[in-house]
């Protein structure tokens, strides 16, 4: 009798979670989001496999680093959504990886605690979504003007590093000189601080596209953006555009032989 | 001496977490810090007037951070002279009230309420002596470790000795202002000094020197780990993602100051030329 009706249980159980899986962080925003930005009808999966990699408990909410860990069977995904539920900009950055990527890392903007969505959409068309609960202590990092920091170089500067990895793999870090504003800042004179960010970035290097990416203004000032890749990238080139139009670009310096 | 609580800033220890204290001469006061709060600094006057009926002559601030120097308001009111480094003193008033608003959230303004920022008096640059009256007591500038320019208060007579926060024990050390290769060095030339009692900015009262072990492992672990992570392109994310390594998991507060230590750390790390990485990396303890 107690092992049928908890045959029962478990079956109404499965039967929902083929409906509409529950969302691990409980948010209510959740189905909103995932309509709006993986598609109404997208088929939606929880993925522990997939590392999303953050602080969890945040104090300076103008720039949090992210790192996603893209598990071996889904390196060949066909896009990598970044999201966050309580942002007041919900996607941080859509990326299109040309080769198989094992990670993808950035400093991000948060508003407030939240949920941190990282969704990858496989071969199969089904998205995979990591989510991490972060708890942010000083809210704003969307809407308050960010700390001081010295400008140094021009906006659209690119400055591009390769480290090595084990076994011939590599890391590619790509920072972009750009106050990447939300367009939610008010200024102590009431005046608002007009969104201008980054749009499209595409990395590349002599065998072809790499990755190539939509931006919003939830990364932060100066976007690092960190990817991951079996083998060294050659003679890096990265380019693209802001909201304004600007066009920038930037080349890997020549190895020093 | 007036002990801090070991805890995070709350409502409940209204930002009282470090140490203080003062040294009586035959014919004056010295007090050791301001405390975090104009009322702090107004219980301390009291408190030290219970036990003395001599005059409170000179309040030396240790170092710029909230919870040594904001009580430094009711030390003016009071006529004390209040000592402090030159840097030190610009940064206080400098970086002073958006840090006391953000106390305020934390404590609440029932502590908070009267402190102002000030400007200390007395400037001292480089190590001195003064005479509370047949106590000489030195104060001794020890620059661009913890912070600019700390502070240490030596008393001749007793050997008791105020480290301020070139000395955490128990508790995780913080590094918004650190170098901390010289902080290393600062805390060797620490430890040779005749005292007998130490008094850290945070934690307990020591009798010998084998506690500067918390303080020093800890910086020289952040150091290595956020140098080792710059050079080899590692993420801020990937060094917080896993938490604090179990050998320092037991400091109070570790958790908010490694992360905050990690960013502040790497951004400045960040800028540094490869060859200077590699020596913070292999930078090992002498033994």
């Amino acid at each position: 009798m107690r092992s049928t009706m908890l045959f029962a249980v478990a079956a109404l159980l499965i039967t929902a979670a083929n409906a509409r899986e529950v969302d691990p962080a409980g948010s209510e925003l959740w189905e909103d989001l995932s309509g709006a930005y993986l598609g109404e009808d997208a088929e939606v999966t929880f993925d522990d496999s997939i590392r999303l990699m953050m602080a969890d408990r945040v104090e300076s909410a103008h720039e949090v680093p992210i790192m996603v860990k893209v598990p071996h069977d889904l390196r060949d995904m066909q896009e990598i959504v970044l999201l966050v539920d309580r942002n007041p900009i919900q996607q941080v950055a859509r990326i299109t990886p040309h080769r198989r990527i094992e990670s993808v890392g950035m400093n991000i903007r948060l508003e407030e605690s939240t949920p941190v969505r990282a969704a990858i959409l496989d071969q199969s068309g089904i998205w995979h979504v990591a989510t991490k609960s972060v708890l942010v202590m000083s809210a704003g990092g969307c809407s308050s003007p960010p700390p001081d920091g010295a400008v140094v170089a021009a906006v659209g500067d690119v400055k591009i590093k390769q480290f090595e990895r084990h076994g011939g793999a590599s890391r590619l870090k790509v920072q972009i000189h750009h106050p990447m504003d939300t367009g939610f800042v008010v200024l102590e004179d009431g005046d608002v601080v007009p969104p201008y960010y980054v749009e499209t970035v595409r990395i590349e290097d002599e065998q072809g596209v790499i990755a190539d990416m939509l931006t919003w203004a939830a990364m932060s000032r100066d976007p690092t953006i960190t990817i991951d890749l079996p083998t060294e990238g050659q003679a890096v080139r990265v380019s693209g555009n802001d909201s304004q139009g600007l066009s920038f670009e930037g080349s890997e310096n020549a190895p020093v032989m | 001496m007036f002990p801090g609580s070991q805890n995070a800033l709350t409502p409940d220890n209204g930002a009282n977490i470090a140490n203080t204290g003062f040294i009586v001469g035959s014919r004056e006061v010295l007090a050791i810090e301001a405390g975090p709060t104009h009322r702090y600094g107004q219980e301390m006057l009291a408190a030290i007037r219970s036990v003395t009926d001599l005059p409170v002559r000179y309040a030396v601030i240790t170092h710029r951070h909230p919870d040594h120097s904001f009580g430094l308001g009711a030390f003016v009111d009071a006529g004390v002279d209040v000592l402090m480094h030159p840097a030190e003193a610009a940064g206080l008033v400098r970086e002073g009230p958006a840090l006391l608003d953000l106390m305020t959230t934390l404590v609440g303004a029932e502590w908070t309420e009267g402190t102002s920022i000030e400007a200390p008096s007395l400037m001292v640059e480089e190590d001195r002596l003064v005479d509370l009256g047949e106590r000489p007591v030195d104060i001794l500038v020890l620059e661009g470790g913890h912070t600019e320019g700390d502070l240490v208060v030596h008393d001749r007579t007793s050997g008791v000795t105020f480290f301020g926060d070139l000395l955490f024990i128990d508790r995780a050390a913080t590094v918004p202002h650190a170098d901390i290769g010289v902080w290393l060095t600062h805390l060797d030339r620490l430890e040779t000094l005749p005292w007998t009692k130490g008094v850290p900015g945070h934690g307990p009262v020591l009798e010998d020197p084998a506690p500067f072990a918390d303080t020093r492992d800890w910086i020289r672990f952040l150091r290595r780990r956020v140098a080792d992570a710059v050079r080899t392109g590692e993420s801020p994310a990937e060094i917080l993602d896993p938490g604090v390594p179990t050998p320092y998991a037991g400091l109070v507060e570790v958790g908010p100051t490694f992360s905050r230590a990690v960013l502040q750390l790497y951004r400045r790390y960040e800028t540094m030329d490869p060859a200077a990485l590699d020596a913070l990396v292999d930078q090992q303890p002498p033994d």
